[in-house]
This record gives C-alpha cells, structure tokens and sequence, in this order.
C-alpha cells in the first residue's frame, strides 16, 4: 500500500521537528575508565565509537597532594599581622 | 544561622562548641632539657589563664576518651581584619575559600601590577589565614573596639594554639549522664551542622597540607 505523500510529510515533520531531533536515539553516550581518567564517549547503537566527548580526572586516584591542590590557599597572612 | 538555638543543643560536648571555665596555660622553655645543669633546668615559666571562652577542637566521637578535651581560647580579631571592607561585612569569610581579590584591601590590590593581579584571578578561590577560624556575634562575647574603628562581637580561634585538659567529668558520648551538670554548665554554644562541617573542612586543610619537602622526588 502506497503512503498517502501528505501523510509522509507530516511524520518526516514530526520526526526532524525542533525538539525531536535532540531525542533520536541513533547513538549512545558511554563513560568508561582508563588509568586515572574517566572518558565520555559517544557510539552508534551497534557499539561503534563516534567520537570522545569528556575527558576528566578520576578524584578516587588522585594522591593526598593531589586532592589538596583542589583546594588551594591564598597567602596573604603578611597583610594581617597586627 | 551559626549557632544552633538553645532548645536544639545537644546535652554533650561537641566539636566547635563555645564553653567556659577551663584553664589555659602556657609553658615557656628556654632550651630543650637534655642536661640537669641547673641554670638550663630551672629556666622555664608556666602561665596560667582563665579565658572568658574557649572552642572544643576534639572531633566529636573522639570526646571523652581519656577524659581529654582539646581546647583552643576565643581570642579578638586582628586590627588589621578591619583594612578589608569585604572582611568587615562578615569577617566569617575567613572561614570559607573565597574570590582571590577579596582575601586582599582595596590598597593592597591596587598596588600590584597589572599581570600580578591577572595571575591571582587566574586561579580558583581558596582559604585565606588557613590557621584561623572566626567565630560570629553572640550576646554572651563581650564587644571590643581595634583602633578606632566600631565596636565588634566576633571572636576567632588560632589552630596553632590548641590545648589539652583532663577532667574525670569529661566522657564519651555513650558515658555521659544528664547529672553530668558541671560540664554542661560550662557548655554555652553550639555550632549548627553546616558550621561545624565548615570548621571541621577548615581544621582538616589546615593539618593535612603536604609540605614541600615530602614531595616524592
């Protein structure tokens, strides 16, 4: 049975309109862990890499100094001495 | 709100809380005694006070064992607290990592150069005074007046001044008894949750820094 080409546009409307576009799921966003670092990436429903979108650093690994940088410390002590 | 209302106090001993009535001493030696020579020996001073208020600096589940209390005398704030009209506001600030430009006067800022200051805003906020903790008005702190400038309530603790005392009285939360008046007595403020963390977050930067030295190399 043919489609009714009125029909077809209004779904093709559908399917690319604002709003939808943002929902197709053609892909899938994964985060995996490698050494320190937790990587985000995007992959095709069948597993196929498609690009890295997030690089960042694991805190769970990072050593005492490390954790300490993350808060840090403004020397200003010899502006209030008295 | 930085101090819990009264009909929310806990009936123990907590970290953070204001008491009174404990003594503070401070012992002065000359040198090390690792001889009995007399002039070496005898030379040595103990000073004895009674601060109006001291803070407790024992962590919580820590209180009571061996009837210890680590305590740290509320001491005025600096005059020159006074140079920071972001300070002034609310001197508790100093409690919290803030902006890198706020942490210095007006003066201060506008004395260093151009690339020094794009340097500081460059980096993330962070502890000012690491070893000091502000404590905020209360109607029991008497006001005292810096150099002219307004009377103020606020009180402050120096991490680099805490003391142990023994009392048998002193014990665990799970020893403690509503006759254990003496010691609740002394007890008269009590930090609300988020302020506590706030000292205990404060406390545990200050101890944990890495020095340079213990870098791996």
């Amino acid at each position: 049975m043919e489609t009714d080409p009125k029909l077809f546009k209004y779904d093709s409307f559908i399917a690319q309109s604002t709003g939808r576009i943002s929902e197709r799921e053609d892909y899938k966003i994964l985060t995996t862990t490698f050494d320190r670092y937790d990587i985000k990436i995007k992959v095709s429903p069948g597993n196929e890499f498609i690009e890295v979108l997030e690089v960042k650093i694991n805190k769970d690994f990072l050593s005492q100094k490390q954790r300490m940088g993350l808060q840090s410390y403004i020397d200003v002590d010899k502006y209030y001495r008295e | 709100m930085f101090y819990e209302s009264p009909d929310k106090i806990d009936k123990l001993l907590r970290l953070g809380d204001v008491v009174k009535g404990y003594i503070s001493n401070t012992t002065r030696i000359k040198q090390p005694f690792l001889t009995f020579e007399s002039s070496v020996y005898h030379n040595y001073s103990v000073d004895f006070e009674v601060p109006s208020f001291s803070v407790v600096l024992t962590p919580c589940c820590s209180i009571g064992e061996q009837h210890m209390l680590c305590l740290s005398p509320l001491i005025q704030l600096k005059s020159d607290f006074f140079k920071n009209p972001y300070l002034v506001e609310d001197f508790t600030r100093i409690n919290r990592e803030i902006e890198r430009d706020k942490a210095f006067t007006p003066d201060d800022w506008e004395k260093m150069s151009y690339e020094e200051q794009q340097e500081k805003l460059a980096k993330r906020k962070g502890y000012m005074l690491l070893y000091l903790y502000i404590y905020a008005p209360s109607d029991l702190f008497t006001p005292y007046g810096k150099r002219g400038q307004e009377e103020t309530k606020y009180y402050m603790i120096d991490f680099r001044n805490i003391q142990t005392i023994k009392c048998d009285l002193i014990q665990s939360r799970e020893r403690t008894k509503e006759e254990n008046v003496q010691i609740l007595a002394s007890k008269c403020l009590h930090l609300s949750k988020l302020i506590r963390e706030e000292l205990r977050q404060k406390l545990a930067y200050y101890f944990s820094r890495p020095p340079i030295e213990d870098e791996p190399e």
